[in-house]
């Protein structure tokens, strides 16, 4: 093997083609890290120029506390801000969905699906957003990140590293003498393929652990799992090629083989599968929802208010407690339950109209999961996205976070607004503050990507053995 | 030493050898003359265990050899009509590989000695090997069959494409392994070259070995007419 791995060094560094692409595949790379740096700082600036905003909103807020009755303009300030309404109006409260450290490595979702939402009282079905990672296509004119060098350009780089390991040899004419020298030609393969295994290994573990280096924050836990995963994808091409070199092809064909093999896995299969989605499972329109939230806002609002009050309070009994049937408003005036009624009702039935489009495409994710779980590619960018925290399921997870932080804010408003108290200006300290859960993927959640990994793997692995065994070499 | 025992080998129906009995000696040159399609090649890759014999056995130093019995190939070297071996790595780096994946270590200096005694220049010792002719090529095959230290060579018409100086000196270097005790089986075209480097010549006509001629006993014209007229009937 020794043998084997010094002479293949010494001709590695005599191959300008392949020594080219080495170093183009840094480069590329190296480019994707920044460029994913650079999508993930615009939104980091995003955020902060949210968050400025936010500040500079407060302190104008806190200012209308502090003015004296100087000008009839303040005096109305001094008012409107003691009005819980108007601070709710004032001051959205924004939910940000900060990147990971390793957010820029596989940005996945996070460009094409909101990373923040201001959170009101009341919630707005309209905005909002359902764009899947389900469509390949998305994913192919997906970002320019390390995840798809690694998961769509770095087998190409296997491929032309590997394709002709024992080819080259009949090729050559050497086979023959090989054999003769007592090396099975099964035996130098194997060890061919370790070589440039090792090398590209090296290669993709340098470059993880520069871009580790380029991330905030370094999680072993992250770092070892990223690495892992890496490794396995290689392997799974690696393996790939053993397969495809048992059969003792020719380098052409063995080259046309293993590009179907990359054209299948990385196109044909997700673009199949995403033909059979749009005709068996279209993405369902929303376009309903407008017109509907629009008549039933209308509905709600010619309604009897004291049905408007009663629903809202059976459905909320935790407010019960602020209700005052002396201060009620009749049938037709607004107070401050009649309008938190008004919003809850239209929040529920618009619910229940979206609810069979939620469903729908929650149907459509499902089946393009099945579809999709046994293609290894599809299940590597799964996996960088999960490490990432970037795929789908994090931005459900901050959407139901949003939700739970909607109710809470809600809650702290109508504390005030629903017993019409005054809002002071210490009470501006105890908003709530929206928290973004930040769990760590675990190893066992990335497990399920891994074992189709492996199993592919396995699979290639024995198919390629018997392959060796069962021809015996061709001459 | 080489043996072929009712060597047998059939593709489907069709026999391409039959029943070959050869036995060549220590020390000897065996030249097996024939048409393209007459066994030649078939009789050396059964004799390397390359291909499985459909009957009869294959010997070296009385071990079988078969390509499940592979042991046996220690004793052999093999030199292909086209050496073409790792073009960018050095006659010196090819050597150095080739011996070290049948299990010997030489020093630099011993190295350029083999190549020397296949008479390759010094100054070629580090060239890549893809700027060699086909001749110094073939020389430093012969420098790789000769590291190896086998007992037998074998050669797959060898001489094919080379200049006259190139055979000339091909010629005279299989001359010497003979003289040193290597027993060499050579497959050829050439008619001349074989009577000039062979102890002993067999003539094969599909399959069959139909002549087994000491060289001593013919010369050129007659093993051409021979030849001929064994390739007619």
């Amino acid at each position: 093997m020794r043998t084997v791995f010094i002479y293949e060094w010494k001709r590695l560094l005599r191959q300008p083609v392949q020594l080219l692409s080495l170093f183009v595949f840094s480069i590329l790379s190296l480019y994707s890290m920044w460029e994913g740096k650079t999508i993930i700082g615009e939104q980091k600036e995003g955020i902060y120029a949210l968050e400025q905003s936010y500040d500079e909103d407060f302190k104008e807020v806190l200012g209308k506390f502090k003015v004296t009755d100087t000008t009839a303009a303040e005096k109305k300030d001094a008012e409107y801000a003691k009005m819980p309404v108007m601070i709710s109006f004032w001051l959205p409260q924004n939910a940000i969905n900060k990147p990971s450290s390793l957010a820029f490595l596989s940005i996945g979702e996070r460009d094409i699906l909101p990373f923040y939402k201001k959170v009101k009282t009341s919630v707005d079905y309209l905005d909002n957003s359902n764009v899947g990672m389900d469509n390949p296509l998305v994913l192919w004119a997906g970002n320019f990140d390390f995840s798809f060098v690694l998961i769509y350009l770095l087998p190409i780089l296997i491929i032309i590293f590997s394709y002709d390991v024992l080819s080259r040899e009949k090729e050559l004419g050497v086979h023959k003498i090989i054999a003769v020298q007592g090396l099975g030609n099964t035996g130098i393969a194997i060890y061919k393929l370790l070589f440039r295994a090792i090398i590209l290994c090296t290669l993709v573990l340098v470059l993880s652990l520069i871009a580790f280096v380029m991330a905030d924050t370094i999680e072993f836990t992250l770092l070892e799992l990223w690495i892992l995963g890496s490794l396995s994808y290689m392997l799974l091409w690696f393996a790939c090629c053993f397969l495809v070199t048992s059969w003792q092809w020719g380098s052409l064909s063995n080259l046309i083989a293993l590009f179907s093999g990359w054209l299948l896995f990385v196109i044909l299969l997700p673009s199949c599968t995403s033909i059979y989605m749009n005709a068996k499972q279209p993405i369902p329109l929303r376009s309903s929802v407008a017109s509907f939230q629009r008549e039933t806002s209308e509905d709600i609002w010619g309604s009897d208010k004291k049905m408007i009050v009663d629903t809202f309070l059976l459905n909320n009994p935790r407010y019960k407690k602020y209700y005052d049937p002396d201060k009620s408003q009749g049938t037709s005036g607004w107070g401050p339950f009649e309008i938190a009624g008004y919003y809850d009702l239209l929040q529920r039935r618009v619910e229940k109209h979206v609810e069979p489009y939620e469903k729908l495409l929650e149907d459509r994710r499902q089946t393009a999961s099945r579809l999709n779980r046994w293609n290894p590619v599809i299940q590597m960018q799964k996996l960088n996205n999960r490490l990432a925290q970037t795929s789908l399921k994090d931005f459900q997870e901050f959407e139901s976070n949003v939700r739970t932080f909607q109710e809470e804010w809600r809650d702290f408003i109508y504390a005030f607004q629903l017993p019409e108290n005054e809002f002071l200006q210490e009470d501006l300290s105890d908003f709530p503050v929206f928290e973004q859960k930040d769990k760590l993927p675990k190893t066992s959640s990335s497990m399920e990507q891994l074992i189709v990994l492996w199993s592919w793997i396995l699979i290639f692995i024995l198919i390629g053995v018997i392959g060796y065994k069962t021809q015996s070499l061709k001459i | 030493m080489l043996q072929a025992i009712d060597l047998t080998k059939k593709y489907n129906n069709n026999i391409v050898l039959n029943k070959l009995n050869l036995n060549v000696e220590k020390g000897e040159v065996f030249c097996l003359l024939g048409q393209n399609g007459a066994g030649k090649t078939t009789t050396i890759n059964l004799l390397l265990g390359f291909i499985q014999a459909s009957s009869g056995e294959a010997r070296i130093n009385g071990e079988s050899i078969s390509p499940k019995k592979n042991k046996a190939r220690k004793h052999l070297a093999y030199i292909p009509e086209v050496v073409t071996l790792y073009g960018n790595l050095s006659s010196l780096e090819n050597l150095d590989f080739f011996s070290r994946l049948a299990g010997f270590r030489y020093s630099k200096a011993e190295l350029e000695t083999i190549l020397g005694q296949v008479g390759l220049q010094p100054e070629a010792f580090h060239k890549q090997l893809g700027n060699y002719s086909k001749g110094m090529r073939q020389k430093v095959g012969i420098a790789i069959a000769l590291a190896k230290k086998a007992d037998a060579i074998l050669m797959d018409e060898p001489t094919s494409g080379l200049d006259p100086k190139a055979i000339n000196e091909f010629t005279s270097l299989v001359k010497d392994l003979g003289q040193q005790g290597k027993t060499i089986l050579m497959a050829s075209h050439d008619i001349f070259n074989a009577v000039e480097v062979s102890t002993r010549i067999g003539i094969m006509r599909k399959g069959n070995l139909i002549h087994s001629l000491n060289t001593m006993d013919i010369n050129a014209p007659e093993l051409q007419q021979l030849y001929m007229d064994t390739n007619k009937s």
